[in-house]
């Protein structure tokens, strides 16, 4: 019953292709996970859906791609004080932290 | 790597709950849903509305917004353990801190106010208390915890006189009554858990809120913390700005002080040890923790007190097909926060969607942990932490501690933060 239920799934499946996935490269493991989609939904709990904050926590849906790399790479290297993102910027490779603007400012 | 078991066919994973009899059930419709849910794809049944839950339901339907998915949760609201501290201190009221479902439905999650009670793992079913059959493509268990009752003498009934009020709602509300009804120069006494529990720095920021009341109201009085543990979840942070905010209102005993704590006497409200009896005015006893009730109903704790599951997809060790998050599920590295069940409902729901558009491996995520707590109304203290999936479990790629010796300034924005932070996650689960 499983096996005739999932076929109908995957069948569903193949019918449609999701923004989301298109963009996931698939799904072989690589050294650095570049899901921009995936990457991003960290932020928003902190920066709002879409980076439009609610409440004390800046927004950052003003930003552009360019504005936004510099400053998570400034937060990375230290040259830019902040609360709790110079604590948090040297977790992500630089090709994540491309992935991240591109997903909240669009590229 | 242990996810797409499509072809598994072995039916040693059947389950038949006590109680749930799938005759009897099949003979019910779908009473009061005539509407399902949204979407011609894949069905994916999310257990539980809370961070983990909630969260995993509305990514489902952002990553894969075709496909079909519903959410069972009993409770029409859901009242945070996040902030309820807040509510203690007056900071927020009940109202802040409680969320309801619609924000769900309206972007096309089926909603059902019901109670799993049985899992069919080989047919992919869950049974409900109603009666009704749920069949799932993919299954995504957020429990929760449950207590360890009767250890120390603590049962459900003890609750009602000493609440734990570790699970926020009617018991958080019971424990601000007894707050506010005790004398000024009274003694609170907070007895936190042994790990593992839910919020590490819970019990801490409770002392805080709680003192941060009293000295508003009541500034002859005093916190003790009695632990059951030597050192505690940003002690440094928590300590300094005990001593800035409230002097010596709060005193913390490490459990190598405080002895094994062989009973709690709920009428009395007092604890005693193997070394002594401590009484108190208001006593906030937090039991120690297993997995939410459902999960064992569930038979998904293989026999143990937590849920094991693999560590990039967390799909269940135990029932294939089944996926368990939030605190329940054994993740390792990572903390049991209402953020980090945040977290891994988006790893999870990533992994589901892909595994259900024919994917069969799942790349590991990079996700992240952001704890604010307050320490007083004007005096946040934060935790964060950056962490690349393994099979193996989280590695830490960066983090840490709000630093030591900060100016009120940084303290305060850091408060001002924490209240953003709830603000901005609360609309990410609940919308």
């Amino acid at each position: 019953m499983k096996k005739a239920l999932l076929t109908t799934a995957l069948g569903v499946a193949v019918l449609f292709t999701t923004p989301a996935l298109a963009g996931s490269g698939g799904a072989t493991p690589s050294a650095e996970n570049l899901n921009g989609a995936l990457l991003a939904s960290g932020c928003v709990v902190c920066h709002g859906q879409g980076g439009d904050s609610q409440g004390h926590i800046p927004s950052i849906d003003g930003l552009n791609k360019f504005q936004m790399v510099n400053a998570l790479m400034e937060f990375k290297s230290g040259a830019r004080k902040g609360t709790i993102m110079p604590r948090i910027a040297p977790g992500y490779t630089d090709a994540q932290i491309e992935a991240i603007a591109s997903e909240i400012a669009g590229n | 790597m242990s996810n797409a078991k499509y072809n598994n066919t072995s039916r040693r994973d059947f389950l038949k709950i006590a109680g749930a009899t799938g005759a009897a059930a099949s003979a019910f419709a779908i009473g009061g849903c005539a509407m399902g849910p949204s979407g011609t794809g894949p069905r994916v049944v999310v257990v539980g509305g809370g961070f983990g839950g909630a969260t995993a339901a509305r990514y489902v339907k952002k990553f894969g917004p075709d496909f079909r998915v519903t959410l069972i949760e009993p409770q029409t609201s859901y009242v945070t353990c996040p902030f309820s501290n807040a509510y203690l201190g007056g900071i927020v009221d009940l109202n802040t801190i409680t969320h309801g479902y619609s924000g769900l439905s309206k972007i096309g999650v089926h909603v059902v106010h019901d109670m799993v009670t049985g899992l069919d793992g080989a047919a992919g079913t869950v049974t409900l208390s109603s009666g009704k059959v749920v069949e799932y493509d993919r299954l995504i268990v957020s429990p929760g915890i449950d207590f360890k009752w009767n250890m120390d003498g603590y049962d459900e009934a003890a609750s009602m006189l000493v609440p734990h009020a570790y699970k926020a709602g009617s018991q958080t509300v019971l424990l601000k009554k007894q707050l506010e009804a005790m004398d000024d120069g009274g003694t609170v006494i907070i007895a936190p858990p042994g790990n593992p529990f839910r919020c590490p720095p819970g019990p801490y920021e409770r002392a805080s809120m709680i003192a941060f009341y009293l000295k508003n109201h009541k500034p002859r009085s005093k916190v003790l913390i009695l632990d059951r543990k030597d050192k505690f979840s940003k002690q440094g942070a928590f300590t300094e700005g005990w001593k800035r905010r409230y002097g010596n209102m709060i005193e913390w005993v490490p459990a190598k002080d405080v002895g094994i704590i062989s009973s709690v006497d709920a009428g009395a409200r007092s604890i005693s040890t193997e070394m002594d009896t401590h009484k108190a005015d208001v006593l906030n006893f937090i039991p120690n923790q297993k997995a939410g009730k459902v999960a064992h109903a569930m038979g998904l704790t293989g026999g143990g007190d937590w849920c094991p599951v693999d560590q990039i997809t967390f799909e269940s060790s135990v029932v294939p097909g089944v996926h368990v998050i939030g605190d329940a599920a054994v993740i390792k590295g990572m903390p049991k926060s209402g953020n980090a069940a945040n977290s891994q409902a988006k790893v999870c729901a990533w992994a589901v969607v892909q595994l259900l558009s024919g994917a069969t491996e799942v790349e590991p995520a990079v996700t992240s942990n952001t704890c604010y707590s307050l320490v007083s109304d004007d005096y946040g203290i934060h935790v964060s932490v950056i962490w690349k999936g393994t099979a193996e479990g989280y590695k830490k790629t960066s983090g840490g501690v709000a630093p030591a010796n900060m100016d009120d300034a940084f303290r305060k924005a850091e408060a001002g933060y924490a209240h953003g932070w709830y603000a901005n996650i609360s609309h990410d689960i609940w919308g």
